[in-house]
């Protein structure tokens, strides 16, 4: 283990969690096993299940040092999601080992949302890594390449990611259900810079489809109510 | 690889003006991420005969060298003179679950019997219809990529061996799938298609160029999604019963049809303080609901969906399931109940089916999940004759859905969101 790391897991981690840490190979199919529970102990700390958010973020920092080209397509999922987990008061521990991840990453290995989210979450810039024409994207749905990137865009500021965010709930409008799909996602990324993209819609009662069909799901007003008044926007 | 002068910085910088969008636009952003696959031309199996089995036939077929089993382009054509099974071949379920995914028997439902069906008469011959859904009676299997799904394949009436022997197997996009079994030489043998790649083909059986059967294929890469489990706690609801592992588990088991698998991560209870007094039951208090506890969790939501036991302290308050945020718009699915644990679970697979777009029957307003023909005829509302226990239906009393209430089709199949 890298020795930054191995310090961080040896003092934070149980004597049980930091034998796995240093013997599971990022490559086999134990890794995913192993994040999975470690995960699940970060969410749901016990007596018998101790975890630290230390423990975690250095788990994650670990794995994500001994990503290289050869590692499966899967363990760098696990990683990056599970990057997502770390506690915001321990990212720094890992802040550093994502970004050289980043760097040496090759592209289309994992899919959009995973890619973009720990990116947004860390605020790491990659856009000079990206040849990507601003000009032609278009956000049809919220799962598509294009949302995750203006998403991303979105949480370091970027005003095209604002732009693009914001012409997508535009186009979304003719379709109250689609337009809620939309301003739901745009709502998840917390940050006060997209706020006015839902205040707009605050008083459209028009409902969207819900589990009993046509117009018996949310109006786009209670929606975006909900999101304004229960989310918590940095 | 990236070039080394580049780096990743741990802030933004400054970007410059933002431009109009151009005309042409796209939502897929080139070369950054994994493109989706395209079929090609088909292609024909023939089966290497066994060389055992019975008296052998008096036909003329060129002598095979033996050669391992392979899903290859025949080097030598069928004999004209060869023998024909006389009627069809059809394909079933396999007896073992262990290698056969998906299999659908309603999709292509007959409207009319002696009319439809791909059956054929000894006396008359019939085509594959190019529409895939068209009701002729033939079957729809699911297999992922890089799998192979197991079938029974069966030649009805007079066949034997010999003329199952000079059957050959047509894969209309074999870029999709293959043939894998290539020694069929008696009726109800297990039957392999490999997937190759995401998409949809038919094998057809033919011997001289005569059809007797055919199934579809509908092929998918396997996904696993991550969905995050707890349970609210307020003044009016409690921490629900469940077991992570058990859920997980019992959702797997009906996505393993198109090949979803769930990876659970528990949050367990998650105190908040309600939006409004007493125990809630209006939509807008759910959404609100699951929004809190997103910020009230110990580790934040992450995964893309998520579900939501709200229990009421008092009495069952008899609602079973909701999505409050509507089909397929990413907000958490709710169980009110706990006391059918079973039952529970099914619930919840019900409710993810919403969040990953898949509608009731009676509420498939486009017609894309359940075609009218199947939903015709339609008994309480959310159950269809043909189909009782979908998945997605309404059929059965808690105890009878935990074990039953399971069937996903291919129209569904193919409609569930994937990520």
């Amino acid at each position: 283990m890298t020795d930054h790391f191995v310090e961080i897991i040896q003092s934070s981690c149980s004597q049980e969690i930091a034998v796995q840490v240093e013997e599971v190979a990022v490559s086999s199919p134990d890794f995913s096993t192993l994040a999975k529970v470690l995960l699940q102990r970060a969410s749901l700390p016990s007596e018998d299940a101790p975890m630290t958010p230390e423990c975690f973020a250095a788990f994650v920092g670990h794995s994500a040092a001994r990503l290289g080209m050869t590692s499966t397509d899967e363990a760098l999922r696990t990683v990056l999601n599970a990057s997502l987990s770390v506690s915001e008061q321990t990212r720094p521990i890992v802040l550093n080992e994502l970004c050289r991840l980043y760097e040496r990453m090759p592209l289309r290995r994992v899919d959009a949302r995973t890619y973009f989210k720990p990116l947004s979450l860390y605020k790491i810039d990659v856009r000079p890594l990206l040849a990507v024409e601003y000009e032609s994207l278009v956000i049809e749905e919220p799962q598509d390449d294009a949302f995750y990137y203006a998403y991303y865009l979105a949480s370091i500021s970027d005003p095209r990611g604002i732009k693009l965010l914001d012409d997508a709930a535009i186009r979304s409008e003719g379709e109250a259900h689609q337009l809620i799909g939309m301003l739901g996602a745009i709502a998840e990324l917390g940050h006060s810079n997209v706020r006015f993209i839902l205040e707009r819609y605050s008083a459209d009662d028009r409902r969207g489809v819900g589990v009993n069909g046509p117009n018996t799901g949310p109006s786009v007003a209670e929606v975006v109510t909900n999101e304004l008044q229960y989310r918590v926007w940095n | 690889m990236l070039p080394p002068n580049k780096s990743v910085r741990p802030v933004p910088r400054p970007v410059g003006p933002s431009t109009s969008p151009a005309p042409n636009v796209t939502t897929s952003i080139p070369g950054l991420f994994p493109p989706a696959a395209s079929p090609s031309e088909p292609t024909v199996v023939t089966p290497t005969p066994s060389g055992s089995g019975g008296a052998g036939p008096s036909h003329s077929s060129p002598a095979q060298p033996s050669q391992p089993a392979q899903a290859t382009p025949p080097t030598i054509p069928p004999s004209p003179a060869a023998t024909c099974c006389p009627q069809v071949s059809t394909f079933a379920k396999a007896a073992s679950r262990t290698v056969y995914f998906g299999f659908d028997d309603n999709t292509n439902q007959v409207v009319k019997a002696n009319a439809d069906e791909y059956w054929i008469p000894p006396t008359d011959s019939k085509s594959r219809p190019s529409d895939r859904e068209d009701p002729d009676g033939s079957n729809w299997l699911s297999v992922s990529v890089g799998s192979e799904t197991e079938v029974v394949i069966a030649f009805v009436g007079q066949s034997g061996p010999a003329c199952i022997g000079n059957c050959t197997f047509v894969v209309d996009a074999p870029a999709v799938a293959e043939v894998v079994t290539t020694n069929v030489t008696a009726n109800n043998v297990a039957f392999k298609v490999k997937g190759k790649a995401a998409g949809e083909c038919s094998v057809e059986v033919k011997c001289n160029g005569k059809t007797l059967g055919w199934v579809h294929v509908w092929c998918a890469v396997a996904t696993t999604i991550n969905l995050e489990v707890a349970s609210i706690v307020t003044p009016n609801s409690r921490a629900a019963a469940y077991v992570v592992a058990d859920l997980e588990s019992y959702i797997n088991a009906i996505y393993a049809d198109l090949f979803i698998s769930v990876s659970i991560t528990d949050k367990g209870p998650i105190t908040v303080v309600p939006p409004a007094a007493g125990y809630l039951t209006s939509t807008r208090h759910y959404l609100a609901l699951d929004t809190l506890v997103q910020a009230a969790a110990t580790t934040a939501f992450t995964a893309p969906y998520r579900l939501l036991y709200y229990v009421n302290t008092g009495a069952f308050s008899g609602n079973y399931g909701i999505v409050p945020g509507g089909v397929g718009t990413g907000k958490a699915g709710f169980a009110f109940f706990d006391h059918d644990i079973q039952g529970s679970y099914n619930t919840m697979a019900h409710e993810l089916g919403h969040s990953l777009n898949l509608s009731h029957p009676l509420h498939d307003s486009d017609g894309d999940e359940f075609p009218v023909r199947h939903r015709a005829g339609l008994a309480g509302g959310n159950v269809m004759p043909l189909d009782p226990w979908n998945l997605m239906g309404y059929k059965g009393t808690l105890p009878q859905r935990g074990p039953s209430r399971r069937d996903l089709r291919y129209r569904q199949w193919k409609k569930c969101r994937r990520v």
